[in-house]
């Protein structure tokens, strides 16, 4: 039974609880129908007893009344005292009422004591027959009392005896049956008593069976069950699994069981999410280093390219602007070519330079109100020439918005806004037209569509125009660019929450937009700003015809190239003449010593640095007055800050722009003075 | 599961059946047999032969109701017999001269109340008895009614014991029948006029 119980499971509970509760129901009917039929017959056994005793007592008192006073004696003692014949009647007919009575009497349940008593009162009652028969004799034949009595004599001693014994039965019997039926209801009492004690220990058994159950097989296992699943780190199931619960054949067993199983696998795909996370990561970092190595090869490749494009570019400007021996035409051209050449390429590592940039999230944005008419107004200038050498006219409408602000970064905005212009100026047919249109869109975009008049863009190339190094089929024709201009145009408007798009039709043109997040609104000032390139272009022109004033330069440059040119440059400026070393050790000897009024100097120098050599000339109180340029071809944005916040008074990237180099030595030689 | 529901049904049938086949049986009997109503009514022929013995003089006619012999009868119940004493009383009635000496029915009249029949109103031996004890007292009476001589009746009242198998219904209905007819020839000779008219004994 123990074992049977350790090994109990719901669905054998459910099994025996049904059993038990049958068996119960079972016992219960066959005790109610048993003990209704023991009631039953003790009912019956009363009433009959009672019924035969009341009978007996009946019988006794009827016998009394056939046999004695105003029965058969007495009508016998009438008769022969009156010699009534009605008397005789009378005597006949109680003697027949009394054998009727002997017989009824009989037909009783009775005993040997009973019976003796009838037979004795029967053998009287006979006696008192052949009494009556032979008075009846005698009278009719005339005797006298006296004579009759001698003849006829009855002693009816034992009839009143018999009598008198079996009244006394009877009531004996009515003890006896009383004894006899409060027997029976002791004994039915302690049946009903044993049956209801029986079927209260199957219940209380029963009861006692499913407490255990639910206590010890079902509840506390399942409390164990609901705790460790608990307990469970769902971010690492392998510290725990669910203990042992019941039988491993049992249905909370096989539950702990499934669980288990359940957080094995669950541990396995964790444990291969781990591993694929973990692989993941090393694959990132191993990515964002290269992606580290490749920005740092296109740094160094950016200045390693700039260091000759600075050569190239600069001796070729020195060649057109050399007033004492003038190009020939042909000669103009192939510099011509070679300035446009080397701009090209410039150009081309600048922007891949940037994409790289924007690739590794390296580029940094301000976003501040921005005017979108002067915006427009700034990027045209920057196009207005190239367009007109095309004839290509440019028409804005900024009627929606004249004083719209829109939230940006206004270098990076203009930068993308001069993408698009000079994308629809190069991409134009000659002599067609280029339109700018300005408008808000709801309450919360700014959007500026710059449209041309070009073949427009097929649409089986729409998919391809934000990829970089896809020009659309341009590739071979004499349009220059990079392609990957709108791709960097694209990621700046990301980045300034902005989106561009496109829509074009082939022969008609094509129409990109940008749309970007409107600032407050608010009143711009008209006035408008020199521009950078119109300055430039005053410098240079200002730089070209300059005298020197007898300033001494020193240039601390490593390359004999860049030496070449710079001293080529200088050589054009009157009254200005010009030191070198090549290395900054050297450069700051001759600093101290020679004492120049400007130092143009290298960063990327073989041993010391320009950022030390610089430093050590603050603190030199001999050379801490000098002005240092900066001449490196060190160009990105993060180059030049720092350089500033270094404390070079220009910066100059390579390849040279002479007229910006000669304008800086100017103004800081303006600046000493 | 329906087997065992009708196997507990049928284990609880005889459960239950067993009160109703204990019912309060109230059939109380005096437990007479027919053979000492056959003796009795032995006596009652004897009494009607001895009755026309005083209400006629015909020898021929007395020898002829002396030899008159019991019909057979056949699967005759008590309720039959019954019938054949009442018609009997009925008619001993008629040939009494003034009915006065027929006071009860029944002898124990009134004293044994609702104890002598079933309670489905069976017909018993013991209660043919107690009808035809009366009749023979009746009887007795008329003998004694009708007698100018003395008497004795109490011959009448002694019981026979009869020798070989117990009496049967049938067999006193062949002699209450016998009786019967003897009283009809008794009242034909009434209605004919060919009886005394006694003056009776006291």
């Amino acid at each position: 039974m123990i074992r049977a119980l350790k090994t109990l499971t719901i669905n054998r509970l459910g099994k025996w609880l049904a059993a038990f509760l049958i068996l119960t129901a079972v016992v219960t009917i066959v005790t109610s129908g048993i003990l209704i039929r023991e009631i039953t017959n003790l009912n019956t056994l009363w009433v009959s007893s009672e019924r035969n005793i009341t009978q007996k007592q009946v019988y006794l008192s009827v016998l009394r009344g056939s046999i004695g006073y105003g029965g058969m004696i007495h009508n016998f003692k009438n008769y022969l005292l009156r010699r009534e014949s009605k008397y005789l009647l009378s005597a006949h007919r109680s003697m027949l009422e009394a054998k009727i009575i002997f017989s009824g009497y009989r037909a009783l349940d009775i005993s040997a004591e009973e019976e003796s008593a009838i037979s004795d009162i029967e053998a009287v009652a006979g006696e008192y027959m052949k009494a009556i028969t032979r008075t009846e004799l005698l009278i009719n034949n005339n005797y006298v009392l006296s004579q009759i009595d001698q003849q006829v004599s009855v002693d009816d001693t034992p009839a009143l005896l018999a009598l008198r014994k079996l009244t006394n039965e009877v009531g004996a019997l009515r003890q006896e049956k009383s004894k006899v039926v409060s027997g029976s209801i002791d004994s039915l009492a302690k049946t009903i008593y044993s049956s209801a004690i029986g079927i209260g220990l199957l219940l209380v058994i029963v009861i006692l069976t499913l407490a255990w159950f639910l206590r010890f097989r079902l509840i506390k296992p399942l409390g164990k069950l609901v705790t460790a699943i608990g307990e469970v780190d769902p971010s690492a199931p392998g510290l725990h699994r669910i203990p042992s619960i019941g039988k491993i054949d049992d249905e909370l067993g096989m539950v702990a069981s499934a669980t288990n199983r359940f957080l094995d696998s669950m541990e396995n795909h964790l444990s291969s999410r781990r591993n694929a996370e973990k692989a993941l990561g090393i694959a990132k970092e191993e990515a964002e280093n290269a992606n580290q190595a490749k920005s740092e090869f296109l740094s160094s490749m950016s200045h390693e390219l700039r260091t000759p494009l600075n050569a190239i570019l600069g001796f070729t400007q020195l060649l057109q602007f050399d007033p004492s021996t003038p190009l020939t035409d042909g000669q103009k051209d192939s510099t011509d070519q070679i300035i446009k050449g080397g701009n090209h390429l410039l150009e081309l590592i600048d922007q891949v330079l940037e994409l790289a940039k924007i690739e590794a999230g390296k580029i940094s944005v301000s976003i501040e109100p921005v005017s979108i008419r002067q915006l427009i107004d700034e990027s045209i200038v920057m196009v207005q020439t190239m367009a007109e050498k095309r004839n290509i006219t440019i028409d804005v409408n900024t009627d929606n918005c004249p004083n719209v602000e829109v939230m940006a970064d206004h270098t990076r905005l203009k930068q993308v806004l001069l993408n698009l212009l000079s994308n629809a100026v190069k991409y134009n047919n000659e002599g067609g037209s280029i339109s700018i249109i300005a408008r808000v869109e709801g309450d919360q975009f700014c959007n500026i569509a710059v449209t041309d008049t070009g073949n427009g863009i097929a649409e089986d190339q729409y998919s391809s125009v934000f990829k970089p190094f896809n020009r659309l089929g341009h590739e071979t024709s004499e349009i220059e660019g990079t392609g990957i201009g709108l791709v960097i145009t694209r990621k700046m408007m990301h980045i300034m929450k902005g989106e561009i798009g496109f829509e074009s039709e082939v022969g008609k043109g094509t129409t990109f937009w940008v749309e970007i997040p409107l600032a407050a609104q608010s009143s711009l000032p008209t006035a408008s700003k020199t521009t950078q390139a119109e300055s430039n272009a005053v410098v240079m022109e200002s730089a070209i015809g300059a005298e020197g004033e007898g300033y001494k330069v020193l240039y601390v440059e490593d390359n004999p190239a860049n030496l070449m040119l710079m001293e080529k440059i200088i050589e054009r400026m009157s009254g200005v003449d010009l030191i070198s070393a090549h290395n900054a050790e050297l450069g700051l000897e001759m600093a101290e010593a020679k004492h120049p009024d400007i130092i143009l100097l290298d960063i990327n120098l073989p041993g010391m640095d320009g950022y030390e050599a610089l430093e050590r000339l603050k603190v030199n109180e001999k050379t801490s007055s000098i002005p240092v340029i900066a001449v490196t071809a060190q160009a990105t944005k993060a180059d030049i800050t720092r350089g500033r916040h270094a404390g070079f008074v220009s910066y100059i990237t390579k390849p040279i722009q002479v007229p910006e180099l000669i304008k800086a030595i100017e103004e800081n030689l303006g600046t000493k003075e | 599961m329906n087997k065992l529901i009708k196997a507990i049904f049928i284990l609880m049938l005889p459960l239950f059946a067993a009160p109703s086949a204990l019912g309060d049986d109230r059939a109380v009997d005096l437990g007479l047999t027919p053979s000492p109503v056959y003796s009795l009514w032995t006596n009652i022929n004897r009494a009607v032969i001895a009755y026309a013995g005083v209400r006629s003089n015909d020898k021929e006619w007395l020898k002829k109701l002396n030899s008159m012999e019991p019909n057979k009868f056949y699967n005759k119940v008590p309720a039959d017999v019954l019938e054949l004493v009442d018609e009997f009383s009925t008619k001993l009635n008629e040939v009494d001269e003034d009915g006065s000496i027929h006071a009860s029915d029944t002898l124990l009249d009134g004293k044994l109340p609702n104890l002598l029949l079933s309670e489905d109103n069976r017909v018993t031996p013991s209660l043919v008895y107690l009808y035809s004890g009366q009749v023979l007292v009746n009887i007795a009476g008329d003998i004694l009614h009708s007698s100018t001589t003395p008497i004795e009746i109490s011959p009448f009242f002694v019981e026979y014991g009869f020798i070989g198998a117990p009496k049967t219904t049938s067999d006193v209905f062949g002699l209450v029948d016998l009786a019967l007819r003897r009283l009809d020839e008794i009242v034909i000779r009434q209605k004919n006029d060919q009886l005394i008219t006694g003056g009776g004994v006291q």
